[in-house]
């Protein structure tokens, strides 16, 4: 099993490793890899953080229901939820989480142990040089709150001692990929990255890891925050710009990816509410962007030197579809699109009385009410609004129509599918159960997704073209 | 189509897949980049190293480098400002000394401070394990230097650390020092992020404050530019990893400060541990150079007028107004004369709402420091509203001329007037004035120290206090400083703890050949002083008649501007322009400002001022001066007007009486470019002045001159007060017939006579029997006593038409010790509003009448015992003779009549002599001194005691023959009454007299015994008072009848 280690650091980390558990769930290929989740982020009460533990709980429930059968594994199938994801916990059969790694709700200038040098000593000018009084006296818990200064500190404790580490240094082996995300104009994936790499880079004594291929993405700013002095927050995206071109003049000779991805807004076109303990910012094109950093840089070799990739988009509309996009895109529509089928028959399927299959292959009522079902219904509801608010926010990934299955050669807008409504899908579905002859299993839900995707594809193939 | 990248910059990628760019987004695609606007330093730390500041500061130049190559390339806030501060660090270090010297008064320093990093690191690693973790291995590969510097400024004595040393940008900034633009009560505000800052106020040399404002720099000072661009920056040997500042330092090689051949005095900056501050190889700097702005003073003076601009260098004001009604005193400490040449002090002020920026130019360039209302902001100096203290103050300076000749410049006196103007509180102490003296030598400025005459070669003697404002209804305080043996250029004036400078305008002596003789006729009642220039031999032209003393131009430098006014004379604009409690100080206790022959003009009435507390030595103005105001106004309650100083005997006070008159004409031969050292000096001295007296006179007049105009005993000469009228009358062909002349010259103390034969003096005589005996008290010893008939019939009744001369008479009649004479002199010298003469002819004209019969009866007896013929022709002279013309009759004829009568009666036969009396009475002494031969014969003077049948050449000689003398005197007292008698009638028969006058009272006083009177007064004025052996060359003839005409006025 050959893995691909994706380190998830800071709220930008999150949400870009909720889009590629999507992306990975509809379909999208990790050419072969299974992808081991690590996530850094001292927000121990981070909703967003939860809820993606919570969604790699579902996929992996799904992944692992559609690849047993026969009294063992099934390979993995082609089209939707076609690669593992596995933690790093998982992976080292502990519970230990990242989570508990920091330092809870202690002040920075506590976690220091500040206090332990005396008044007069000179050494507290020079802390006075590196640290501000707010950076000193800020809680962990809520994050470094821009400061990647303070970040590298922490953090590099946090990485250094944590058993997540260690067992990442374990576990990693020759052939292993490493992907690092983060975004530059914060604090937490600011300092991270460079950190990260860097502990990475030297550890001298795991080869494997030293020496294995490495990737990151990024992201640059690509949101607003509402003006701070109405929230109280110490977060003012005023800055961002400021911040990100320090840090990419730092980058510049300090960072040693091979594959570095840059994914970023030239101008910030949304703006959140300005609340840094909860960040459930919607989710935004530009992580999906930089989500699909990670499986195109699972496609590609080792460079003999450091590459920079960025990607444009054909058009820069705030509403985007498969000809703003950009025919890079194509790939990306294409799984969502399917998904977003494969969502809408989840939600008819259980109600339609006369198809065939539900007693050619038994997906009849009891199939919909088995938890292998329902899980990737409960999946599919997260998917749905994840989608959604990639369609609405600013800029909009809004490439489909899927308000109607009655006039379905829309699907995709900008061009037209040979399938008029859901009939065509659920009659090429019926024909992929006839032309299939498999016996070597008798998992339904494997059957379904198979059936589906089959279904699906052969419509939607289009988009590729 | 529009593509664009999903980026923070539009680099033009080509696909919309993920594509390869030649290499990274790198800090020059940045450019392109426009951020927005921040008000907050929150990105400053934004980089995942613990020393992120020194890299964001790092960032912060090149993008200020790009800002000043492109100004469509905005460096934004937050970079400017650390940009700023950084550039603050640097400078402020540049200008330590200054501000080490002119900022920091209260303690505030500086400190240096190394850091080592291996032994710090080893401290941090064992107290913080975790920071230590972090940092040892950021600090390898970013810092890498073994010692940091950390600046700690201190002040109320807590500490705040400013800049960490940089191996980057030389220096960083804390975070805790960057700023936000915050908006509170609708306005934007500048907030530190530490609060620690809040109180940090570091004026910067150049304006503004340290830290709080941006300031690029192309705005900054063009020492410190030249010093960034020229010397630390410009070697090629920097460091590489300082790029970023250097070249934004060098990005300036057109600015128009930036001079290649620009001249700096550095010096290293020091450390806590000594060492040389060095970062990164950059060796930090600090100017040596003169330190302009440390000669600022603090605080600024404001008087409430205008400093004179004829006697005082004052400052150009660039944007002044005809209302101005104050001044400022130069807020500079006196080193800065150092600068300038001369008193070319270059400064300009500009007038501002609410400040006044002072501009000092030198070598080029302007200093400038603003003086606030209020607020006292570190590095900007405060207003010392003097008005608003309620402080008044002015100063005068005597003489404000310089003799061409260094040595001669020996003398100058200032006094000091203040006054606490405020009712309330405690009162301002004169004492709380002082002023130190500076003077110049070459370039260097040489303190002139206190000392005492007899310590050093020169200096300045310690302050004297004349008279002190006890209380807030009192005038003001009075100080006087006298310099000796040497001149000064400007003088540091203190007002509690405020300086300032005043720099004199000099008048200045030219060289030239002129010279002048000057004649002083100290008198009794009044002193004259003439002036004539003298021919190229030094002796007198004497085709030319005698000049009045008059001066054209004040003598006095006083600090305020005289206001023009064509109606006031230049006295009373001086006098009455100063503030008003030091008004009558002024007067009466410093010198005039100016002889202007109407104001102020002799002759003078001699009298001298003084304090009551005679335990100190008379000195000029520290305690005496000459009361030039006498009679126009009084002293104040501590002061005494002494009127009897000629025959005092008390050397010192008559010292200071002729040092002042000697000073004064001084300042008059300068004003006239005159050569001090060839003036000639006549003085006159009666006869009848005693031995001690004479002796007293003789070492006064042999030392002074000498002292104060340089000039050997050979250029003065003494001569008789009763010979020199007669030069003058004979010059201005008064004497019809020479043959046998007399001149009769009768003072307030003594009448003179000399006899003239053929133009030749033939004997002199003086009697010490003047006029004031007419207004005196006989031999009364009490000074206080007011018995003198005319003063008592007078004293409550005479009215002034002027108000100020009603309230000084009432003054005068309570003042105990106010004589009798005093009164009525003062009574004379202003009859134009009293009608005294009217009064004291209609009155008392029968002892005017004896007073005069007594001294031609006298007169005519010696002359004809010493075997001389009655006079043909009798010139009158002395201010004391007016009271002929006044009071008796202005008829010569009158005149005639009696003195033809006492001839016929001494000499026999009849006599019709040439009477004459001059206008210029006074002064014919002055102008017979000057005129006369100073080898012409000298007189022969005759003692006459009445009678020639003895010798009676000392006090022993009439005590041994008392008794004939007495018995002849009483024949001639006798024959006196007898001739009186005859003159009241004959002058009754002339209706000089009313008809209806009973003059018999008056003769049956004559007539009276005068044996008794004789005995007694002889005993107490002659024989009580001095030895045998004394030489008398007064007249005991006089004894008696000074006691009848005091009688006489009481009839």
């Amino acid at each position: 099993m050959k893995k691909v280690f994706v380190f998830c650091i800071g709220g930008t980390g999150i949400r870009v490793m909720k889009s590629i558990t999507m992306l990975m769930a509809s379909g999208m290929s990790t050419n072969g890899y299974t992808v081991v989740p690590v996530i850094l982020d001292p927000h121990l009460d981070l909703e967003e953080k939860k809820n993606l533990h919570t969604l790699f709980g579902s996929y992996q429930d799904i992944y692992k229901k559609s690849t047993q059968g026969g009294g063992g594994s099934l390979n993995h199938l082609d089209g939707f939820f076609n690669s593992e994801i596995i933690t790093i916990n998982e992976l080292n059969n502990q519970l230990n989480d990242t989570q508990q790694a920091t330092g809870a709700n202690e002040r920075f200038r506590s976690y220091i142990n500040e206090a332990n040098i005396a008044a007069h000593d000179i050494n507290k000018y020079f802390i006075q040089t590196l640290f501000s009084t707010k950076n000193l006296d800020s809680p962990l818990s809520v994050g470094f709150k821009g400061n990647p200064n303070v970040g590298t500190v922490v953090l590099g404790e946090m990485i250094e001692g944590a058993d997540w580490f260690k067992a990442f240094k374990q576990h990693c082996e020759k052939g292993d990929r490493i992907f690092i995300i983060s975004s530059i104009f914060g604090g937490t994936g600011a300092s991270g990255y460079p950190l990260l790499e860097k502990k990475i880079r030297n550890a001298d004594s795991q080869p494997a890891v030293k020496n294995a291929l490495m990737g990151a993405v990024t992201v640059l700013p690509y949101y607003g925050l509402k003006d701070p002095s109405t929230t109280g927050s110490d977060i003012d995206s005023a800055n961002f710009y400021t911040k990100t071109k320090a840090a990419l003049a730092y980058y510049e000779k300090t960072v040693k990816s091979d594959y570095l991805y840059y994914a970023g807004e030239t101008s910030l076109i949304q703006v959140y509410e300005n609340d840094e303990k909860k960040q459930d910012d919607k989710a935004h094109f530009i992580e999906l962007v930089a989500a699909s950093a990670l499986f195109d840089f699972l496609q590609r070799e080792k460079p003999e030197t450091q590459q920079f990739l960025t990607r444009a988009i054909e058009d820069a509309k705030n509403s985007l579809d498969l000809v703003s996009l950009g025919a890079g895109y194509k790939d990306i529509v294409k799984c969502v699109a399917d998904y977003k089928l494969l969502s809408a028959f989840i939600n008819t399927l259980p109600k339609e009385t006369f198809f065939p299959l539900s007693k050619n292959r038994g997906f009849n009522e009891c199939f919909y009410k088995d938890a292998a079902f329902l899980a990737l219904q409960r999946f599919t509801k997260i998917y749905d609004s994840w989608y959604q608010e990639l369609s609405t926010n600013k800029r909009a990934f809004a490439p489909l129509n899927t308000e109607s299955l009655k006039n379905m050669e829309g699907w995709v807008k900008t061009i037209s599918l040979d399938a008029k409504d859901d009939s065509y899908y659920l009659l090429k579905m019926i024909q992929a159960s006839n032309a299939n002859k498999e016996k070597d299993h008798n998992n339904k839900f494997r059957f379904f997704l198979q059936f589906a995707h089959e279904a699906i594809n052969y419509y939607t193939k289009k988009i590729l073209k | 189509m529009a593509r664009i990248d999903l980026s923070i910059v539009d680099r033009g990628t080509s696909s919309t897949s993920w594509t390869k760019e030649d290499v990274a987004l790198t800090a020059d695609h940045l450019d392109k980049v426009m951020e927005q606007k921040t008000d907050n330093s929150g990105a400053l730390n934004s980089l995942p190293t613990p020393f992120a500041r020194f890299f964001v500061a790092k960032e912060a130049f090149r993008r200020a480098t790009e800002e000043h190559k492109d100004a469509n390339k905005e460096a934004g806030f937050t970079y400017r400002q650390m940009v700023s501060d950084i550039l603050d660090v640097y400078e402020l270090l540049f200008n330590l000394n200054y501000h080490r010297n002119n900022s920091w008064k209260n303690g505030e320093k500086l400190e240096i401070r190394e850091w080592s990093m291996l032994e710090n690191l080893t401290y941090i690693k064992k107290k913080m394990p975790i920071l230590y973790n972090s940092v040892s291995e950021y600090y390898k590969s970013d810092i890498k230097e073994e010692k940091l510097y950390f600046l700690i400024f201190t002040e109320d004595g807590q500490e705040k650390l400013l800049a960490c040393s940089s191996p980057i940008t030389g220096f960083v900034t804390p975070p805790d020092m960057d700023k936000a633009v915050i908006r509170k009560d609708g306005r934007l505000h500048i907030k530190f992020t530490g609060s620690l800052y809040d109180s940090l106020h570091l004026r910067r040399k150049s304006g503004g404050e340290y830290f709080w404002d941006v300031k690029m720099f192309e705005d900054r000072d063009i020492d410190f530019k030249n010093y960034m661009f020229n010397h630390l920056f410009a070697s090629d040997e920097v460091d590489e990893r300082f790029k970023a500042i250097k070249e934004y330092i060098r990005s300036f090689d057109q600015n128009e400060d930036i001079k290649k051949d620009y001249q700096l005095k550095l010096a290293d900056v020091k450390t806590d541990q000594n060492d040389s501050l060095v970062v990164n190889g950059l060796a930090i700097k600090s100017s040596d150079e003169i330190d302009i702005m440390s000669f600022f003073t603090d605080t600024m003076i404001r008087v409430p007028y205008r400093i004179s601009r004829d006697n005082y260098v004052t400052i150009k004001y660039q944007n002044d107004s005809k209302e101005r009604d104050y001044d400022f005193l130069l807020p500079f400490k006196p080193d800065v004369m150092s600068l300038f040449g001369g008193i070319d002090i270059d400064v300009n002020f500009h007038i501002k709402k609410m400040s006044v920026a002072v501009i000092l130019k030198y070598n080029g360039k302007e200093y400038v420091k603003e003086y606030t209302n209020d607020n006292f902001i570190s590095g900007q100096g405060k207003i010392v509203d003097l008005q608003k203290a309620s402080i008044s103050f002015d100063l005068g300076i005597f003489p404000n001329i310089l003799s061409h000749k260094e040595q001669e410049n020996n003398y100058f006196k200032i006094l000091v007037v203040g006054a606490d103007e405020d009712p309330e509180g405690p009162v301002f102490n004169i004492d709380e004035i002082s002023l130190s003296f500076f003077k110049r030598e070459g370039n260097e400025i040489i303190p002139i120290k206190e000392r005492l005459p007899h310590e050093a070669n020169f200096g300045v003697e310690p302050a004297v206090v004349r008279s002190r404002q006890k209380t807030d209804e009192e005038e003001s305080g009075t100080k006087f400083y006298e310099l000796f043996n040497t001149a000064f250029n400007f003088f540091e004036v203190k007002i509690l703890n405020d300086t300032g400078l005043l720099i004199p305008k000099w008048q200045t002596s030219k060289a030239t050949n002129e010279t002048f003789t000057y004649a002083i006729d100290l008198g009794t009642s009044n002193t004259f002083i003439s002036r004539c220039k003298n021919e190229s031999d030094g002796k007198p032209d004497l085709s030319r008649k005698p000049e009045l003393f008059k001066m054209e131009r004040p003598m006095v430098n006083f600090m305020h501007e005289i206001p023009e006014d064509r109606q006031l004379s230049l006295t009373r604009r001086i006098e009455g322009s100063i503030f008003a409690k030091a008004k009558n100080k002024i007067k009466t206790e410093f010198i005039p400002a100016i002889i202007d022959g109407t104001d102020y003009k002799f002759p003078i009435r001699t009298a001298l001022c003084g304090i009551h507390d005679r335990s100190k030595e008379p000195k000029l103005f520290d305690n005496h001066n000459i009361a030039f105001f006498y009679e126009k106004m009084m002293a104040n309650d501590d002061q005494d007007v002494m009127t009897d100083i000629k025959w005092d005997k008390d050397e010192k006070r008559l010292r200071v009486f002729v040092r002042e008159l000697l000073l004064i004409i001084k300042c008059d031969i300068l004003q006239r470019d005159g050569d001090l050292d060839r003036t000639h000096l006549v003085w006159f001295s009666p006869l009848s002045f005693m031995g001690q007296t004479r002796e007293i006179y003789q070492r006064i007049w042999n030392t002074e001159p000498t002292n104060i105009l340089f000039i050997p005993t050979n250029q003065i000469r003494r001569f008789s007060e009763s010979e020199a009228p007669y030069y003058y009358y004979k010059k201005m062909d008064y004497i019809a017939d020479s043959d046998a002349v007399t001149v009769i010259d009768i003072g307030g103390g003594s009448t003179d006579f000399v006899y003239f034969k053929d133009n030749q003096p033939q004997m002199a005589n003086s009697v010490h029997f003047g006029c004031d005996v007419l207004w005196e008290n006989g031999f009364n010893d009490f000074a206080n006593v007011k018995e003198n008939g005319i003063y008592l019939r007078y004293a409550d009744t005479l009215c002034f038409t002027r108000d100020d001369l009603e309230t000084l008479n009432d003054s005068y009649k309570h003042v105990d010790a106010m004589k009798t004479k005093d009164i009525i002199n003062f009574w004379l010298t202003n009859e134009k509003h009293c009608e005294i003469t009217r009064y004291l002819s209609n009155d008392f004209k029968p002892v005017f009448i004896y007073h005069l019969t007594s001294i031609l009866f006298y007169m005519a007896s010696m002359y004809k015992e010493n075997g001389l013929v009655a006079p043909k022709t009798i010139v009158f002279s002395g201010n004391g003779s007016k009271y002929i013309d006044r009071f008796i009759s202005s008829e010569i004829s009158a005149l005639k009549n009696i003195i033809d009568l006492v001839f016929k009666k001494v000499f026999g036969g009849e006599h019709n002599v040439n009477i004459k009396l001059p206008e210029e009475r006074k002064e014919s002494t002055c102008y017979g001194g000057l005129y006369r031969d100073p080898n012409a014969t000298t007189v022969c003077d005759v003692v006459y005691q009445g009678d020639k049948s003895k010798d009676y050449a000392k006090v022993g000689d009439i005590n041994a023959n008392f008794d004939t003398l007495k018995s002849v005197l009483l024949a001639k007292y006798k024959d006196l009454a007898a001739l009186y008698k005859d003159v009241l009638n004959m002058l009754k028969q002339q209706s000089i007299i009313d008809s209806m006058l009973n003059t018999t009272k008056y003769v049956t006083a004559a007539e009276e015994d005068m044996g008794t009177p004789l005995s007694t007064y002889y005993k107490t004025q002659v024989k009580e008072k001095y030895a045998d052996e004394v030489i008398f060359n007064d007249s005991v003839f006089f004894l008696p009848v000074i006691n009848k005409i005091f009688n006489m006025t009481k009839i």
